[in-house]
């Protein structure tokens, strides 16, 4: 959610930006996704521990939506990049202003990207271990009571646990991807014309 | 058919990016209810003051008065005046109705008004039974007449398009021609269409405004376009032309006396179009089009007469395209009616009448 809320506003900036600009721009966003998640969270728990925040909760949405913005970015940057400028001065011609441009026509333009994003970025986050473990403190997400109970002796209900765990994720993944095709098809090809608007 | 306070009105418009001057002090008044083409190659500035018009390029200087209204410095979205896009640039996600009516629900129009507004501009396109289809399941013509309708919906005061059929295939973009041409002459609305198209611009128009760098050149009907054109560019952009450089030899009353080449022309004064008109021993050019070309040699007086050789013919079933080459390698367009009983590589003699050409000041 953070970094869905973060990431898009990024991405309208870079949208407006050109040229060599662009690249480095992109480049700089790109970097965290990049970089090995250990060094990340390492430095995340350095940066939380500098600015006062305590590990928990907090700290862990902190440190997913920071390695989560990246995801965001691209794919808003992507279906951004297919929506024709004339669009929403189409809109304003026809006596849109900025703030109803964004509501009625960006933002419906991009959802399939953004319930895309959202979905990419909460599969990211539940599956991370190595963030959480960082800044978890006695927090404990999934991933990482697993890891935790693991250390006390195999436990058959454990592999168990695992075997559903990655079952539903891939599950959830698999129906998220085809769902957001689904409605990005809708609205690209001409397959659905009597599709009811949602 | 004319109004008192013209629909729109450009006073000395100016855009510039950089050096360039995209708007070259531009004034243009346009009456209401008329179709007005600007016409002019890429780049020529033509865009750029249909967008300054609706607002969403903004002229360095100069006045736009929409309906006697200054709305120069208007908000784009505050201005009475809408735009027909090339690509259409309809809503994806919102019906074709949700589209047309976008533009009333702005305004703040009831529901019901909006859907009664709807539902009869889509029996003006002639669309009925579209209105619950997205905008991609629509041809590209249907896309067209779409977009025609939702920049029509709120009641503009002009309807501004931008080479709307310019991604349109040539047997479509004929029979939106004659759309565009039915639409607006039963909506009475003003229309200011840009196109690169002379032959658009000539089949539809009243008026037709060729600009060029940045400037009008002519505003005149198709007609005079055609036949007078003022600049030796429109005489080579819209149509056909066999330009000949000529100089002035010399003024006898009503005609000149033109030397071209080793020939001397005498011609009515009167088929000078350029504003300017040349003085003796000035240089000039002579328009003359390919239909005015007659085969044979002519016994009327005065005619124009030429000779060459026919090195092509392009048969087009009522016409046929003929290349003729002159003994000072000058190759020539003629456009003649069949049959045509000259071989290729064969002596041909051309004449034309004294008053159907055009002379332009200038080379």
């Amino acid at each position: 959610m953070i970094s869905v809320a973060v990431g898009l506003p990024i991405a309208f900036a870079v949208a407006r930006t050109s040229g060599v600009m662009r690249g480095l721009l992109i480049a700089l966003i790109l970097l965290p996704a990049f970089l090995p998640v250990v060094v990340s969270a390492i430095s995340l728990r350095i940066f939380i521990g500098r600015i006062g925040l305590e590990t928990g909760t907090a700290a862990i949405a902190f440190g997913h939506a920071v390695g989560s913005v990246p995801f965001v970015v691209i794919m808003v940057l992507t279906r951004l990049n297919t929506m024709g400028r004339n669009m929403a001065d189409a809109a304003r011609n026809l006596g849109a202003d900025d703030v109803i441009i964004l509501v009625r026509i960006v933002l419906p333009y991009l959802s399939p990207a953004l319930l895309g994003a959202f979905m990419f970025c909460l599969l990211l986050s539940f599956e991370d271990f190595v963030r959480s473990f960082f800044l978890g403190g006695f927090e404990q997400t999934f991933p990482v009571l697993l890891f935790a109970r693991l250390r006390f002796g195999f436990d058959p209900g454990l592999a168990a646990i695992s075997t559903l765990v990655l079952i539903a994720t891939t599950g959830f993944g698999l129906y998220a991807e085809r769902f957001v095709r689904k409605r990005s098809l809708r609205s690209e090809t001409s397959l659905t014309s009597g599709a009811k608007n949602d | 058919m004319t109004d008192p306070v013209p629909a729109i009105e450009l006073k000395n418009i100016c855009k510039a990016y950089g050096a360039l001057r995209v708007i070259d002090d531009v004034s243009l008044t346009i009456e209401r209810g008329v179709f007005i083409t600007l016409l002019g190659p890429s780049g020529c500035g033509k865009s750029t003051l249909l967008r300054s018009i609706v607002g969403l390029a903004e002229p360095d200087s100069g006045t736009i008065l929409v309906d006697g209204k200054d709305i120069t410095n208007a908000a784009a979205h505050n201005r009475p005046v809408k735009m027909v896009f090339q690509d259409y640039a309809l809503f994806p996600h919102m019906t074709v109705a949700q589209n047309i009516g976008f533009g009333c629900e702005m305004q703040g129009m009831e529901k019901s008004a909006i859907a009664r507004r709807s539902t009869e501009l889509l029996e003006l396109i002639r669309l009925p039974d579209i209105a619950n289809r997205y905008p991609d399941a629509l041809s590209g013509g249907q896309r067209q007449r779409v977009a025609l309708a939702r920049a029509l919906a709120p009641d503009p005061a002009a309807l501004l398009l931008d080479e709307p059929l310019g991604a349109l295939d040539l047997k479509l973009r004929q029979d939106m021609q004659r759309e565009l041409k039915a639409i607006q002459r039963r909506t009475g609305k003003t229309f200011v269409f840009v196109t690169h198209d002379q032959q658009e611009a000539m089949s539809m128009s009243d008026l037709v405004a060729v600009m060029n760098k940045g400037k009008i050149e002519q505003l005149d009907s198709p007609e005079n376009i055609y036949a007078n054109p003022a600049t030796l560019f429109i005489a080579d952009f819209v149509g056909a032309t066999n330009l000949f450089e000529a100089t002035v030899e010399a003024k006898d009353g009503d005609h000149l006396t033109l030397s071209v080449g080793d020939a001397h022309w005498r011609v009515p004064a009167a088929r000078v179009t350029s504003h300017r008109k040349p003085d003796v021993g000035e240089a000039v050019s002579v328009v003359i089009r390919p239909e005015a070309f007659d085969i044979g040699a002519s016994r009327r007086k005065g005619d124009i007469q030429l000779s060459g050789r026919l090195t092509d013919q392009t048969y087009l079933g009522d016409r046929v395209h003929l290349n003729v080459e002159t003994a000072d390698e000058k190759s020539l367009l003629v456009d003649a009616r069949p049959p045509i009983s000259i071989g290729e590589g064969a002596e041909i003699r051309l004449h034309c009448r004294a008053d159907n050409l055009a002379i332009i000041a200038g080379r």
